[in-house]
C-alpha cells in the first residue's frame, strides 16, 4: 500500500509539474523535465519513508542520486568545465560508495570499483539523453529507461530484492509522464539527462548489489553504451574528429567539447535517415540484448560468460549501423569476423567457466543471429552481384 | 577504421532555455532542503507491528517423559526400503528422489540391521542436565533454554563488569579473532565435590553461587573464568585450532568438555580435523573424534572435517550424539566414569556413525546442533536438508528438503505434547545461481516433516557471509510465550537484518524489526524477577542490545567493541560474551 501511494505521488507530482511548465511556456511544454523528475522521485521517497514502505538503502542510493543530478544540470547551466564536473561527480559517487563501504553493505575493492564504473555510466547517460534531445527524439531516453526499469523490475521479482522493486516501481511512475510530455524540438532541458542518469545508476547499484550480475544491470543500456564509446573513441582516432576537436581553440576546451554531446552518435545518424527505422533497429537491438540477458540468467550463465554473450548482437548493431561498416564487401566482412572472434572468445570463456554445451552455444547462436540479420538488411553488400549474362 | 568512423559535426554548446542562474540556485537550494530530509530519515530501527492472536497463550504445558517412541506408531511411518550393503532409504519430502543412508561401525564396516539394545532418548528440556547452568548450545535438547536462572531487572541498563582478553587465529584465507557463530559461553554451577576435584580455589569451593565459564574460542584454547569477576580459575587449556561453534558439558556434571574444531589452520601451519574431549580436572585433552573419516560423501575437494554442531548427551545411556560437518551424525557410548573423590574422570568413546545422501545434496555436511525429543533427533544441513532419525538404531525416520542450505539450529517446541520444530534456511546456491533470494522460516512437525507454516524473508546472498537465518530461533516463554522470535541476516541491505516475532501456532507477524546492523547472533530471552522477559542479542557493529520482547523496542545498548557473531549466555544477571574486539565480556544486566 505505501508503495502505491508513493508511486501515485511521484507520479502525480511528475506530471503536475510538467504540466505547470508546459503553462509557464504559454501553451508548450517547458524545459523542466528534469525538475519534475527530481521533484517527483523526492516526493515519492518521503512518502515511502514516512509510509515505512521504503529501506535504509534505497533512501542511501536515491538522494546520492538526487544530488549528483542536480550537481550536474547546475554546473552544466552555468557552463563549467567537464573535468570540475567530473570531480564534484566523482566525490559524490565515492561518498556514497565509501558509505555503503563502512556499512559494510561491499568491500573496499567492490566500491572503488562501483565509483569507477558508475563514473562511467553516468556520464554516457547524460551524454547519450543530451544528444537524444539534440536530435529532437526526447522521448527516446524515457523510452528505453523505461524498458530498462521494466526489465530490472522482472528481475527485482526473481531474486526477489526488498526494495529493488519499489524502487523500479518509483523510477517508472516518474518516468512515464516523460512519454506523454516530453518538451518539443528545440528545447533543452539540461537537468534530464543527469537526473536520468543519476535514477539509472541508484536502480542499477541497488541491483547489483541485490545480486544481480554486472551484465544483467547493464544489459538494457549496452547497445547505448557502445554507440557512446564508439563515438567518444571516433572523435579522437579520426582525423575529421580530431580536426573538430581542434576548433575549440585550446586542448582544454578540447576536453570540454569531447565529453559534450552533439550530433555524431550512431543511433543519431542511423535515425537521420529515417527516424522510424533508426529507433526500430535501437530498440530491437536492445530488446535482443535484454532477452539474451533473461535467457542467460534462467539458465544460470556465469556473468563473464553473460556479458562475452551480449556483446556480441551490441557489437552487431553497430556493425549494421555505421554505414562505413556495413556498406562495402570487405569492411563488413571483417566487421563480422571480429564479431565472430569476440564470439568464438566468449566460446572459450564459458567452455572455462561453465562447461555445458547450452552455454558454449549462446554466443555462436548471437553471431549466428547478427550473420543472419546481416544477410537480410544488407544483402547487397555482403553477396557478390550475379555476372551480367 | 579512420574511413570507417563517422564524421563528427559540429561539437557546440546550445543555450539552455532553462531560466537564469538564480532559478538554477533556487532549484538547487529546494532539492538540497529535499535530500538533507531524505538522508535523515535513513538509518533507524523501524518497527512494524502485526497482531498477537494468541497472546497470553502458551501453546501447551505438557511436560515430555524420557522414554522412547516406537517407530511403527508414527503418524503415516513406512519402514524403510533395504537397498544392500548395509544401506536403506525412503523418500525425501519437498523434493523429488529418496534419502538413503548407511550405519558404520568404527572399523567403517556397514552394518546391516543396527539394532542396539540400548535406548538412548531424552524428556522435556527442563530435564536435560542435572546441574544448573546452559551447558550445551541453547542449554537443553530442546535448544531452547540459553540463559538460566533469574534476575533482578530495576533500571534496564547494561554495564560491562569485566572483560578478558583472547586472541585470533589466521586459517581458511581469512581471519577470526575473538569468538564467532556460534561460539555460546557454557556457564556452570559445579557440585562442591566436582569444584574440589578440579583444584578450584577454596572460596570457590566453599561459594555456593560459584560458577565457571567454561569458553572454547577461535584462537584454540578453552578459556575457564569465574563469572563473578572474569578471574582465571584454571589456566586456559591451550589449543592450536580454532574453536566455531559451541561446547558441551556433561550434564551428569562431570568435568568432562567436548568440542568440537571450527578450523584446521593457523597461519601457515595445517593441523587435523578433530572433535576434542577435555577432562576438566587434568585441564587437557583426553580423548578425540577424527573429522576426516573414509566414510565421508563430502570432498571439498579434500574433504573438510569441523565439528560446528554442539553435541547432545543422554546421561541415562551414557551416549553422545554429534552430528559432523563431514555429514556423519556420530553416536558415541562414551564409557564414561567420575569418581570426585578420587578427582579423577575418564572417557573412552565408541562409535557408531551414519552417513546419507539425498538428491539435493551437494556439500554433505552438518553445522546446526541436533534437537532431540525421546528417542527422535533433527538436524538441518548445508545441502539444505532436515533429517530426523532413530537415536537408537540411527535410522532416518522422515528427511525433508528445505530448498536452500541449513545451518540454523532447529529448536523444539513439545509444549502440546507432540514435537514441533521451527527452523529456517540461508541464502545459499538459490543466491549463487540469482533466484528466490528469500529465507524460509517454518514451523514442522517433528513426528511426520509436515511443514505447519512457512514465512518467507527475503535476504541478500553474499558467498562469504550467508544471508538469511544463521541465528537459532528463540522460544517465547512467559508472556511471551506465544511467539517465537527469528533474527535474519542481511534482509533490507548486505550490512542490515530484521528481527521478527511470529505467532508460534499460526506464523502470523507481531512484530518486526528492521535493524540497521543484521546479526548471526542468536537471541535469548532473560525471565525477570518482575515476571517481564528481557531479550538479548548482538549485532554485526559490535552492539549488544536488551529489548523488549512485546514490542521489539531496545531498552538499552551497550559496544562490546566489534562484532557480536557469538551467541550470549545469560545465568541470573550476568551474561557472557565474546566479540571480534578479541575479549571475553562479563555483563551486567541491572
Amino acid at each position: 500500500m505505501a508503495v502505491l501511494v508513493a508511486c501515485v505521488l511521484a507520479l502525480a507530482v511528475t506530471t503536475g509539474v510538467l504540466i505547470w511548465s508546459r503553462g509557464r511556456a504559454g501553451g508548450r511544454a517547458g524545459a523542466a523535465s528534469g525538475l519534475a523528475v527530481l521533484l517527483g522521485t523526492a516526493a515519492g521517497a518521503l512518502a515511502l519513508w514516512a509510509l515505512g514502505g521504503g529501506t535504509n538503502l534505497i533512501l542511501i542510493v536515491l538522494v546520492p542520486a538526487l544530488l549528483l543530478g542536480l550537481a550536474e544540470a547546475v554546473l552544466t547551466a552555468r557552463s563549467v568545465h567537464w573535468f570540475w564536473r567530473l570531480i564534484v561527480q566523482g566525490v559524490v559517487i565515492l561518498g556514497t560508495m565509501a558509505y555503503e563501504w563502512r556499512r559494510g553493505d561491499l568491500f573496499a575493492s567492490g566500491a572503488a570499483m562501483a565509483t569507477v564504473v558508475g563514473l562511467l555510466a553516468f556520464n554516457v547517460i547524460v551524454f547519450a539523453v543530451g544528444a537524444a534531445q539534440l536530435s529532437s527524439a526526447p522521448r527516446v531516453p524515457a523510452a528505453l529507461g523505461l524498458f530498462g526499469t521494466g526489465y530490472l523490475l522482472l528481475v527485482a521479482l526473481g531474486l526477489p530484492n526488498p526494495g529493488l522493486r519499489t524502487l523500479a516501481l518509483l523510477v517508472a511512475a516518474v518516468t512515464v509522464p516523460l512519454l506523454i510530455f516530453a518538451p518539443p524540438a528545440g528545447l533543452i532541458d539540461r537537468a534530464l539527462g543527469p537526473v536520468l542518469a543519476g535514477l539509472a545508476l541508484a536502480l542499477a547499484y541497488y541491483a547489483w548489489l541485490g545480486n544481480a550480475s554486472p551484465a544483467m544491470v547493464v544489459a538494457p543500456l549496452l547497445v547505448v553504451v557502445i554507440d557512446v564509446v564508439f563515438t567518444l573513441g571516433a572523435r579522437l582516432a579520426t582525423a575529421s574528429g580530431r580536426a573538430q576537436l581542434g576548433t575549440a581553440g585550446s586542448w582544454w576546451r578540447a576536453v570540454d567539447a569531447w565529453a559534450t554531446p552533439s550530433d555524431d552518435l550512431v543511433a543519431q545518424r542511423a535515425s537521420a535517415g529515417s527516424q522510424l527505422t533508426g529507433l526500430l533497429w535501437l530498440a530491437g537491438g536492445t530488446l535482443v540484448v535484454v532477452a539474451l540477458s533473461l535467457l542467460q540468467w534462467w539458465i544460470g550463465v556465469p556473468w563473464l560468460v553473460e556479458a562475452a554473450v551480449l556483446l556480441v548482437p551490441a557489437l552487431g548493431w553497430l556493425v549494421l549501423q555505421v554505414p562505413a561498416l556495413s556498406a562495402g564487401r570487405q569492411t563488413l566482412l571483417v566487421s563480422l569476423g571480429v564479431l565472430s572472434g569476440v564470439a568464438l572468445l566468449a566460446v572459450a570463456a564459458a567452455w572455462r567457466l561453465d562447461g555445458r554445451l547450452l552455454v558454449m552455444a549462446l554466443p555462436v547462436l548471437a553471431a549466428a543471429l547478427v550473420w543472419g540479420v546481416a544477410l537480410l538488411t544488407r544483402r547487397e553488400a555482403l553477396l557478390p552481384t550475379p555476372a551480367a549474362v | 577504421m579512420t574511413s570507417a568512423a563517422p564524421r563528427p559535426r559540429a561539437v557546440r554548446h546550445r543555450p539552455s532555455r532553462v531560466g537564469a542562474h538564480g532559478r538554477a540556485l533556487g532549484t538547487a537550494a529546494l532539492a538540497i532542503t529535499l535530500s538533507v530530509a531524505l538522508a535523515g530519515c535513513a538509518g533507524s530501527d523501524t518497527i512494524a507491528t502485526g497482531s498477537r492472536p494468541s497472546a497470553g497463550q502458551a501453546p501447551g504445558t505438557s511436560l515430555t517423559q524420557r522414554a522412547a517412541l516406537a517407530l511403527a506408531s508414527l503418524p503415516g511411518y513406512q519402514p524403510p526400503a533395504a537397498l544392500g550393503n548395509g544401506s536403506r532409504g525412503r523418500p525425501l519430502l519437498g523434493a523429488d528422489g529418496d534419502i538413503t543412508w548407511t550405519v558404520y561401525d568404527q572399523q567403517n564396516k556397514p552394518i546391516d540391521n543396527y539394532d542396539p539394545k540400548q535406548q538412548v532418548a531424552w524428556g522435556s528440556g527442563s530435564e536435560y542436565t542435572e546441574i544448573p547452568g546452559v551447558l550445551t548450545f541453547r542449554g537443553n535438547n530442546a535448544r531452547s533454554a540459553p540463559s538460566f536462572g533469574t534476575a533482578n531487572i530495576t533500571d534496564k541498563k547494561l554495564s560491562i563488569a569485566w572483560t578478558h582478553d583472547i586472541g585470533a587465529v589466521s586459517a581458511d584465507g581469512s581471519y577470526f579473532p575473538g569468538a564467532g557463530w556460534t561460539g555460546q559461553p557454557l556457564l556452570v554451577k559445579w557440585p562442591a565435590d566436582t569444584k574440589k576435584a578440579m583444584k578450584l580455589t577454596a572460596a570457590q569451593v566453599a561459594d555456593p553461587a560459584f560458577v565457571e565459564v567454561v569458553y572454547p574460542v577461535f584462537d584454540g584454547s578453552v578459556y575457564r573464568l569465574s563469572l563473578a569477576d572474569g578471574s582465571v580459575t584454571r589456566p586456559k587449556i591451550e589449543g592450536k585450532w580454532g574453536f566455531k561453534g559451541t561446547g558441551s558439558i556433561d550434564p551428569r556434571g562431570y568435568p568432562l568438555l567436548y568440542a568440537g574444531q571450527g578450523l584446521n589452520e593457523n597461519g601457515n601451519e595445517k593441523g587435523p580435523w578433530q572433535y576434542h574431549v577435555f577432562d576438566l580436572i587434568q585441564n587437557k585433552q583426553v580423548a578425540k573424534i577424527s573429522g576426516t573419516d573414509d566414510v565421508s560423501h563430502r570432498q571439498d575437494p579434500v574433504g573438510w572435517g569441523a565439528f560446528d554442531s554442539s553435541a547432545l548427551i543422554d546421561r541415562r545411556s551414557d551416549t553422545l550424539i554429534e552430528p559432523g560437518e563431514n555429514g556423519i551424525v556420530y553416536k558415541a557410548k562414551l564409557n564414561a566414569t567420575f569418581d570426585a573423590k578420587a578427582g579423577k574422570v575418564s572417557v573412552k568413546p565408541e562409535l557408531t556413525k551414519m552417513t546419507y545422501r539425498t538428491p539435493v545434496s551437494r556439500q554433505y555436511g552438518i553445522e546446526s546442533s541436533a534437537a532431540a525429543w525421546k528417542n527422535l533427533m533433527w538436524a538441518t544441513d548445508n545441502d539444505g536438508n532436515m533429517i530426523c532419525w532413530d537415536a537408537r538404531t540411527l535410522e532416518i525416520v522422515w528427511a525433508r528438503a528445505l530448498g536452500d542450505n541449513s545451518d540454523s539450529t532447529p529448536v523444539l517446541d513439545d509444549s502440546t505434547g507432540r514435537p514441533f520444530l521451527f527452523t529456517g534456511n540461508s541464502v545459499g546456491w538459490r543466491g549463487a545461481e540469482r533466484r528466490d533470494q528469500v529465507a524460509n522460516l517454518r514451523k514442522i512437525d517433528g513426528l511426520t516433516g509436515d511443514v505447519v507454516w512457512q514465512y518467507d524473508l527475503p535476504a541478500y546472498y553474499d558467498f562469504h557471509v550467508k544471508g538469511g537465518l544463521l541465528s537459532t530461533p528463540l522460544l517465547g516463554r512467559g508472556e511471551v510465550s506465544d511467539l517465537v522470535f527469528f533474527n535474519v541476516g542481511k534482509t533490507t541491505a548486505p550490512s542490515e537484518g530484521t528481527m521478527v516475532a511470529l505467532d508460534q501456532r499460526t506464523g502470523q507477524v507481531a512484530w518486526s524489526r528492521n535493524l540497521e546492523h543484521y546479526s548471526w547472533s542468536s537471541p535469548v530471552l532473560i525471565h525477570g524477577a518482575d515476571g517481564h522477559e528481557y531479550g538479548v542479542f548482538g549485532d554485526s557493529a559490535g552492539l549488544l542490545h536488551l529489548f523488549d520482547p512485546n514490542t521489539g523496542k531496545d531498552y538499552t545498548t551497550i559496544s562490546l567493541g566489534a562484532n557480536v557473531e557469538a551467541s550470549v549466555s545469560v545465568f541470573d544477571n550476568m551474561i557472557v560474551v565474546a566479540s571480534y574486539d578479541q575479549k571475553i565480556f562479563g555483563i551486567k544486566v541491572s
